[in-house]
């Protein structure tokens, strides 16, 4: 049974080409924090979800001392 | 899961007087109405769409007003309260939707709708929400812009097809009422919002580096780069406004033109009409002239045959005095030539001698002629008489103008006709013409025109600001990189984010290209799946999608289609909308308006076998010609979950009545 | 008898004014003319009105029958006129126009098809 093409999985296969740098789950959040908003006039909670998101992931790399440009 | 209706209750809302409810498909997918024309299918769509979106829709697709929504019947009774309640679930949250609408001030009738106070309540798992907040819950659930593909009116369906088939504006409204079906709106989101974020952390860069001497030159060029972008972005917005606006001028003179572009030809038409008419009056005064003139004489031919009839009886007594004076002429000479003889026993005529033995002979003829002399009667005065009579009779001749009077009276009587027929046409071409101001109509396609070309170099300047745009963000982008040469542990952490935006905006844009991409292929594969069970056209291979969703049929060698009947259309349509359901993010719901009205029995057949497939909840609003229930719906039968008839008592009212399963009818 | 011939010649009121319509709707161009086709109409079809009738004289017989050939006509047609052929003409006039007003009302007047049938019945 054929899948229904999926805006998630299309973004985690594309990042497997050349795009590793961005954490998986950094990719899943933005995507899920979007879709849950879409369609809705306003969205003034979204942006602010991905200020958090990005700081989440920042913070993480601070503590686990990573550097530029590593892959993950 | 997805979403299910569950109840749907109307109070005074369009032709159902009073309250009126019906529940939908829960054990099984399909609930049918049943209902003639024009009673009430298409009120029973707009009162959902109303309740979610508080608009209703004409049968030309226009909005209708609150006054017209009212039942009519309630509204001269004093009840000028309306209301509908939808229930429905959605993932297993149950909701409870009311609009309703009352007078502001109940004591007096409303006429407009600013007479009425519209109240709005959504109930979630029986908690009820904020005011403010219901509309937008609505349209997280089922925005609006895609209901035009569960809340469908099948007669709409063939347009459908030719819309998607232009590229103009209602066909992009409707690509992007597609993919906002299929979740492309979120990674465009997704990208305004890291752009957003990117340009606030290269500030906070820049802000950084100005504390190091050698950074200070990239975080000012930064800084210019970026005032000169907000500029270019500035100007871009507006001449986007300004090209928006004039886009919409030219919609509306389009629709003033299209509706005129008739006129010229009318009036061309008009002056021929009026020259005809001309014409035909003019030979009409000029026979009408003739025969008067004519009419002075026509009184000898009218006549001529009381004449006629006298003369022949005039003539034959003249001829009978003739033949008798005739007659007595020769008698008197026969008479004397034999007296002669008797006499001088000599034949006067040639002179003989007569011998006497032949006198007796000659007496007896001589006896014979008298008597007959004696009975011949000429009366010379009749002669006369008759002879004058003739001669005065014959005074009258015929003028032959009758003959004339004759030829123009039919053809005066076939003018009159023409003229009649003539005159009808140009009354009705008038009747078109005098709703239009001609010099207006002249002015309005100059400025078509000038607003046409004004757009082009608007879309010229657009393209350009983009790209200057562009060139500017790469600049941006370069002189990142050189700030980001400084080190240092917050300079790294800052330039680690601003990667990450600039490699997630990227990994973005490129799932957009790919999801549409796939998504068209999906709903392409998916149609051509529904097409084939559908049609009853067995050279037909497949569907082929366009950029613009829409679709083409695919024959037998491989190439398109061109024409297509009615019917084609209709399934061609319902593959897409099956397509769209099984590739939406969520499930929805589908309520549809005559879908057969165009189709022959095998086609809707095998629709009717497609449909309990196309969603988990089907409904349909079908008129008694559309299917026949004992026939059409032996097939699916276990998938019927309700039934219901409209009734239609009066002109101004309809009832639902439920309707008993199809095994005990 | 001694009663001498009209010198004038007329119709009814009612039977004039009919005619002075038709005048009116451009049927003739003078009343002269409609009074000669309803004596010959009359003839035609076999129609005289009663002596009796009160007329309105409007036409000089010298107007009417410029070279007396009506005159001559009405006498050998009408033997029992008794030298007053315009007497009779005035009554043929009444007779016929009364007619031709009649399918002139009813939008029946047709020259053609009159004659056809005085045609088709004489």
């Amino acid at each position: 049974m054929r899948e229904t093409p999926n805006a998630l999985k299309i973004l985690l296969e594309e990042r497997e080409r050349g795009l590793q740098s961005i954490p998986a789950e950094l990719v899943k959040t933005i995507y899920q924090i979007e879709v849950r908003v879409q369609f809705d006039e306003m969205r003034p909670e979204a942006p602010q979800k991905i200020r958090q998101a990005l700081k989440i992931v920042l913070d993480k790399e601070a503590l686990e001392g990573a550097s530029n440009g590593n892959a993950f | 899961m997805g979403m299910r209706f569950k109840e749907l209750e109307m109070h005074n809302f369009g032709p159902y007087l009073g309250t009126q409810s019906l529940s939908f498909g829960i054990k099984r997918p399909l609930m049918l109405v049943h209902g003639p024309n024009m009673t009430g299918k298409t009120s029973l769509l707009n009162a959902i769409r109303w309740a979610l979106y508080g608009h209703a829709l004409n049968r030309f697709g226009k909005p209708m007003t609150l006054m017209h929504l009212i039942n009519s019947e309630a509204y001269e009774s004093r009840d000028w309260i309306m209301s509908v309640e939808v229930s429905f679930e959605v993932d297993g949250i149950q909701y409870n939707l009311e609009r309703r609408i009352q007078p502001k001030d109940s004591s007096i009738p409303p006429r407009v709708d600013n007479d009425f106070e519209v109240k709005l309540f959504l109930r979630r798992d029986g908690r009820h929400l904020d005011a403010g907040e219901v509309q937008t819950e609505i349209n997280r659930i089922l925005p609006e812009q895609t209901s035009r593909f569960f809340l469908f009116d099948g007669e709409l369906l063939n347009e459908y097809e030719t819309l998607l088939a232009t590229a103009d504006k209602q066909a992009t409204l409707i690509k992007e009422s597609i993919e906002h079906i299929l979740g492309v709106p979120a990674l465009m989101n997704a990208i305004a919002d890291l752009m957003t974020h990117l340009r606030d952390a290269a500030r906070r860069q820049q802000n950084l580096a100005k504390q190091d001497h050698k950074a200070q030159i990239y975080a000012a060029e930064a800084a210019r780069i970026e005032s000169e972008i907000a500029t270019q972005e500035k100007d871009l917005a507006e001449l986007r406004v300004h090209h928006e606006g004039l886009e919409r001028r030219q919609n509306d003179l389009d629709d003033t033109l299209q509706a005129v572009a008739g006129i010229e030809a009318d009036v061309i038409r008009l002056q021929d009409l009026e020259n005809q008419v001309r014409g035909l009056r003019d030979e009409q005064q000029r026979l009408r002239q003739e025969n008067r003139d004519k009419l002075t004489d026509a009184w000898r031919d009218i006549i001529q045959p009381k004449i006629q009839r006298h003369l022949a009886i005039l003539e034959e007594e003249s001829n009978k005095q003739i033949n008798t004076l005739q007659r007595v002429g020769q008698l008197q000479t026969e008479l004397r030539n034999i007296e002669h003889l008797l006499t001088l026993g000599v034949c006067p005529v040639c002179g003989q001698r007569q011998t006497e033995s032949s006198f007796p002979g000659y007496q007896t003829r001589k006896n014979e002629l008298e008597d007959e002399f004696a009975g011949l009667e000429f009366d010379q005065q009749r002669l006369t008489q008759a002879s004058e009579s003739i001669r005065k009779l014959r005074e009258v001749k015929p003028s032959y103008a009758i003959e004339t009077v004759t030829n123009n009276e039919k053809r005066l009587l076939r003018i009159g006709v023409d003229l009649a027929d003539l005159e009808w046409k140009i009354d009705e071409i008038n009747d078109r013409l005098k709703s239009h101001d001609r010099s207006e109509i002249a002015r309005n396609r100059r400025t078509y025109i000038e607003v046409t070309k004004e757009l082009g170099i608007l879309e010229k300047a657009i393209t350009e600001k983009k790209r200057v745009i562009d060139g500017l963000q790469d600049q941006a982008s370069r002189n990142r990189a050189n700030i980001s040469a400084v080190s240092g542990p917050e300079m790294q952490r800052l330039n680690r984010e601003v990667q990450l935006c600039e490699d997630l905006t990227s990994l973005f844009a490129r799932a957009i290209v790919r999801l549409r991409d796939d998504l068209r292929k999906s709903v392409e594969q998916d149609a051509t799946d529904i097409f084939l069970r559908l049609t009853t056209d067995k050279s037909y291979k497949g569907l082929r999608i366009n950029e613009h969703y829409g679709l083409t049929i695919i024959g037998a060698d491989d190439r398109e289609v061109e024409v297509r009947s009615a019917g084609a259309e209709q399934v061609v349509a319902l593959s897409l909308i099956g397509a769209l359901n099984r590739n939406a993010i969520r499930q929805g719901p589908i309520i549809m308006d005559t879908p057969f009205g165009r189709l022959d029995p095998k086609h809707r057949e095998n629709i009717l076998k497609f449909i309990p497939t196309m969603a988990e909840q089907v409904t349909l609003l079908v008129h008694g010609g559309e299917i026949d229930r004992s026939r059409d719906l032996e097939g699916i039968k276990d998938q019927i979950d309700k039934e219901y008839e409209i009734n239609h008592p009066s002109s101004r009212r309809s009832e639902l009545v439920t309707v008993g399963a199809l095994d005990t009818v | 008898m001694a009663i001498e011939d009209n010198v004038t010649v007329g119709l009814t009121e009612e039977t004039h004014a009919m005619l002075q319509k038709m005048k009116a709707d451009g049927i003739f161009n003078e009343m002269q003319d409609g009074f000669r086709f309803g004596i010959a109409f009359a003839i035609a079809r076999g129609l005289i009105a009663p002596d009796s009738l009160k007329l309105r004289t409007f036409l000089n017989v010298g107007s009417l029958d410029k070279d007396g050939s009506l005159r001559n006509l009405i006498t050998e047609l009408y033997p029992k006129a008794s030298g007053r052929p315009y007497s009779i003409a005035e009554r043929l006039a009444e007779a016929g126009l009364a007619e031709l007003g009649r399918l002139h009302e009813n939008d029946q007047l047709r020259f053609g098809e009159i004659y056809k049938a005085i045609v088709e019945t004489t």
